[in-house]
């Protein structure tokens, strides 16, 4: 168990550190371009599921970074530990973080003195980041360029804007839709695609 | 050298599926957004005796009051206030008491209070409920009603209320004087003439088109080649030519102003084309109807319009990536895209120094020719901003090159 909590330590302060203060960023940022008083349901559910879901690009994409260089990814294949264990260890980080981000602007809105389902909220808010994040992971983790996992994951942002409907009970922004029941279908998509992606980065690069 | 050079980069990117993502969220983008024939209707000749001619601005104190007041009406309504505080758009959700301030201001210099200006309003629209058959007819039925203003109400005491109210909700609210962008009258039979006259002599039909299309490419070229341009400076690392390239004899300008100028062209180029492809319904209409289009818009509108986008993303995409060797970049200019389409209040014109330059209509050709002044100021920043920025990025190349510098004086690898 040391063993795993140092690899992820390292990880975190050499390749995760800029993504994290991103996310910091991102998150003080919200109070200067969103409001997060007084909302009604259906505001509060414009600020998290249009806004604080975006954190889930910033934590999950990264997570391939250091093995997209050849020689980091053929060291660490030689090495008696699997890699899907250090994968994991990373994932389950970035995870938790993405649950964080997410609970802290449902302080703020509580704060504020908006009115919504906290829990209903924040299940749904979690589901759509970690499975916009999920998207990039395993193109990320198919292509094994980064750039490629942020564009795709932005582009299909984007593309709900517009046709979010069309897209059944993988649209993004369902509870804003009114629809608070396809939580699962995201989340078990999001476990599914990081479980791909994991395990397709195990195999090969 | 570096013609050679620039031609290799140009390979390069053809080899990039970053490239051709690119291609297809362009090409699906702007033919979803572009599909629709409605501007056919502009081309009919107005007649005398028309039901209506449309809509045109006002700079009447009392349209601009009526406007200023409806919008407030309708904001205290919907206990929300629309703001712009840092050129993003925030909702601002005023407390009781705050709201409770703003609604007797709407109640003075309206003369009626809330409850008889919610029953008129209700009434106006239980009266012509059955009539809602489709969007047009609700848009007129929309235009059709109108706020009491308080007879004798001085335009100076109007302003003072919408500045009070602005304190209340905060910077960048409608009642900074936006409100003057929605104060629409009705357009005469010579105000229709005169703006049809524009569009076929001034604007050749095709420069009504074009905007159109520059204001939906805009927000493209605006994002997407954030991610082409960080996957070329990435590339070198990524093959592992980064030390080879290093230890070559070209200069490091040479280097860069070509890779930057294959990325700028390469970007350009599909743009242009579909610009091209874009207005030649426009050409093809127009002659049809024996009116001399401008064959040449989509150049001048592509060059002017986007070109300069495109030049200080990529700009600075090279910079930041070159700078720290990470993926950055991304979220810091997508942020930056963000905040300019998000600081739009209106969709037509209000250029501004905003990157991302909206003029979502076909027409209104004489608003444009008083905006497009601060148009090619914004345009000419972003150029020699991206002048800039290129030219940084040579020395930043070159420091790498001599051997790095960076936290423990090295060059900080493997974080993008």
């Amino acid at each position: 168990m040391e063993k795993y909590k140092k690899t992820v330590g390292s990880f975190l302060r050499y390749q995760y550190l800029p993504h994290l203060a991103a996310a910091v960023v991102f998150q003080i940022g919200a109070g200067a371009i969103l409001s997060f008083r007084n909302l009604d349901a259906q505001g509060a559910a414009k600020v998290m599921e249009m806004y604080a879901c975006l954190c889930g690009i910033i934590l999950l994409i990264p997570v391939f970074v250091p093995e997209s260089d050849r020689a980091v990814w053929q060291l660490e294949q030689s090495k008696m530990t699997p890699m899907w264990k250090l994968y994991l260890g990373r994932v389950a980080v970035a995870t938790l973080l993405v649950a964080v981000v997410a609970g802290i602007f449902i302080l703020r809105l509580w704060a504020g003195g908006s009115l919504f389902s906290v829990w209903v909220l924040w299940r749904g808010t979690f589901s759509e980041s970690l499975f916009l994040g999920a998207i990039g992971f395993f193109v990320c983790a198919v292509t094994n360029q980064v750039v490629l996992g942020y564009m795709v994951s932005v582009a299909y942002y984007v593309a709900n804007i517009g046709a979010a409907d069309r897209l059944g009970k993988f649209g993004l922004y369902p509870i804003l839709r009114g629809d608070t029941a396809t939580w699962p279908w995201l989340l078990g998509a999001a476990l599914l695609l990081l479980g791909a992606g994991i395990w397709l980065r195990e195999r090969k690069r | 050298m570096i013609g050679t050079l620039f031609v290799k980069e140009c390979r390069q990117i053809l080899k990039s599926l970053v490239y051709y993502i690119y291609l297809v969220i362009f090409v699906v983008f702007i033919t979803s957004q572009m599909s629709g024939t409605e501007w056919i209707d502009e081309l009919d000749e107005p007649q005398p005796g028309q039901q209506n001619y449309g809509y045109g601005l006002s700079d009447s104190e009392s349209v601009l009051m009526e406007t200023g007041l409806e919008k407030l009406f309708e904001e205290v309504r919907g206990r929300s206030f629309l703001t712009y505080p840092f050129g993003f758009a925030k909702d601002v959700v005023p407390d009781n008491s705050e709201l409770e301030e703003i609604t007797e201001i709407l109640e003075y210099c309206t003369g009626t209070d809330m409850m008889g200006l919610e029953e008129a309003y209700t009434a106006y629209w239980m009266g012509v409920e059955g009539e809602m058959v489709d969007y047009e007819t609700y848009m007129r039925h929309l235009e059709g009603w109108h706020i009491p203003v308080r007879e004798g109400l001085s335009y100076d005491e109007f302003l003072a209320g919408m500045e009070q109210v602005s304190q209340i909700v905060g910077k960048g609210s409608m009642y900074d004087g936006r409100y003057a962008h929605y104060a629409k009258e009705p357009l005469s039979y010579e105000d229709a003439m005169q703006s049809y006259r524009e569009l076929c002599e001034k604007d050749g039909v095709t420069g009504a088109q074009m905007r159109l299309f520059c204001d939906y490419a805009g927000i493209i070229v605006a994002f997407l080649p954030i991610f082409v341009g960080v996957a070329s400076c990435l590339r070198d690392r990524r093959a592992k030519a980064d030390e080879v390239i290093y230890s070559k004899a070209v200069s490091g300008f040479t280097l860069m102003a070509s890779r930057y100028a294959a990325n700028v062209v390469m970007v350009f180029v599909p743009v242009v084309i579909w610009a091209f492809l874009a207005q030649m319904p426009c050409v093809y209409e127009a002659a049809s109807r024996g009116i001399a289009a401008d064959g040449f818009a989509f150049l001048k509108y592509s060059v002017i319009w986007l070109l300069p986008v495109i030049m200080v993303v990529l700009s600075a995409s090279f910079l930041i990536t070159e700078a720290t060797d990470t993926i950055l970049a991304i979220p810091i200019l997508f942020a930056g895209g963000i905040a300019s389409l998000f600081s739009a209040s209106i969709l037509t014109g209000d250029f501004g120094w905003k990157l991302i330059a909206r003029w979502n209509e076909f027409g209104g050709y004489g608003r444009f020719a008083q905006e497009a002044g601060q148009l090619y100021l914004n345009r000419g920043l972003y150029v020699i901003l991206a002048a800039a920025g290129i030219f940084l990025t040579v020395p930043v190349y070159g420091k790498k090159r001599e051997g790095g510098s960076g936290p423990n004086g090295k060059i900080q690898k493997n974080r993008g």
